[in-house]
């Protein structure tokens, strides 16, 4: 599970567990992202933010919070239907992006 | 079913835009007009200075510094853009009469139409394209004719949707067939009546099939996939159900496949947000 951590508190390596924006919602550093505690910090600091959630252990990093199970579950229902077939990476493209939404919603759930 | 054909071909009272778009273009034509001539012009419209200032400083745009006069807005966006901008906030306030009912939803419309906007900028800002706000008004328009439909005939547009998922056709096939004219055919008269560019023509006519006859034109191809991220994204609703897979033909000449999709998506989401938040009247 993804836990808060306060600035002070982040060590080097911890993989982030959410996708920071600032205040123009334009993104600063992207979920799955290892920090880095000189750049990402100063990043930080400089719009205010004081708290960030990171994974808690690797496992939970690498299968970014959602379990591929869950994402199988996701893909099969999305080709149900659509009723097509991916026929090749573009087609991949836009299929991947509308499973990504799915998965955003599962997470606020 | 003659009734609604009737109506339909005695329609002769397409709606007009505003006249200060008019003035405007008007003025883009001349070529002493100045860009003091242009803000003295829009300032007069206080709901258009206001949303042209909101648009600009939006995350749409990511400019550095903050934009606060209507001057430097005309100045960052050049004449074009300001035309294909005025025109997109426009275009959805002459529409605003329109009421929903059980089977259409003018917001839901509208959210639609703006996702396949926001999607089609983005997508050519990463293709490198210069003319966004085109691919933003072309988003805006591409479904106007089912406005044009809806204003014609009321709730009775919905023999339409009912005949469509009865008969599991297409939106076109049952337009045709209740009503003789497409959404795509009528938002075209409209289109012309207004003396749209050519090219917002193009994607009104072809958006659905992806090209222009046989011919590549990247609006047309860029809108055509935007239309199908937009509704598997579930972004608003455009009164069709169904999703299409993309043209085949088109993945020749139009390359996505490289994009980084959680960047590409996040970029969806604000500018999509943003978009409806300026653009929707409620």
């Amino acid at each position: 599970m993804p836990r808060k951590v306060k600035l002070e508190d982040i060590e080097e390596g911890q993989i982030l567990a959410e996708t920071l924006s600032n205040k123009y919602d334009q993104i600063l550093i992207k979920k799955g992202t290892s920090l880095n505690l000189d750049s990402h910090i100063r990043v930080l600091k400089m719009w205010g933010i004081n708290e960030i959630l990171i994974f808690d252990d690797l496992v939970d990093a690498s299968s970014g919070s959602v379990n591929s199970e869950e994402i199988a579950n996701i893909e099969t229902i999305l080709l149900d239907e659509i009723g097509w077939i991916i026929k090749n990476e573009n087609d991949k493209l836009l299929f991947d992006v509308a499973v990504l939404s799915r998965i955003g919603t599962f997470n606020n759930e | 079913m003659n009734k609604l054909l009737n109506k339909i071909e005695n329609f002769d009272d397409f709606p007009t835009l505003p006249t200060i778009y008019y003035k405007l273009v008007d003025a883009l034509s001349n070529t002493s007009t100045t860009i003091k001539d242009l803000s003295n012009l829009i300032s007069t419209d206080i709901a258009l200075s206001f949303k042209l200032l909101k648009i600009v400083n939006s995350s749409i745009y990511g400019l550095s510094t903050k934009v606060n006069s209507i001057d430097k807005a005309i100045f960052h966006l050049g004449f074009r853009e300001l035309k294909n901008i005025i025109l997109s906030t426009k275009i959805i306030e002459v529409f605003s009469d329109i009421n929903s009912n059980s089977k259409f939803d003018l917001v839901e419309f509208w959210k639609h139409s703006i996702a396949v906007g926001a999607i089609s900028r983005i997508i050519a800002q990463e293709l490198g394209q210069k003319n966004l706000d085109e691919y933003l008004l072309s988003g805006i328009t591409h479904d106007i004719g089912k406005l044009v439909l809806i204003k014609i005939l009321g709730s009775d547009y919905n023999v339409v949707f009912i005949m469509m998922e009865k008969e599991s056709i297409s939106l076109l096939e049952a337009e045709q067939k209740v009503l003789g004219i497409t959404h795509q055919e009528i938002g075209l008269k409209l289109a012309e009546s207004w003396n749209l560019d050519p090219n917002i023509l193009n994607v009104i006519r072809y958006h659905n099939d992806g090209l222009v006859g046989s011919n590549y034109d990247q609006l047309v191809g860029v809108v055509h996939i935007s239309n199908i991220l937009a509704k598997l994204l579930g972004l608003g609703h455009s009164g069709c159900g169904k999703v299409s897979q993309p043209n085949q033909l088109l993945w020749r000449r139009l390359d996505i496949s490289k994009f980084d999709k959680e960047s590409f998506y996040e970029r969806i989401k604000t500018d999509y947000e943003q978009a409806n938040e300026i653009l929707i009247i409620n």
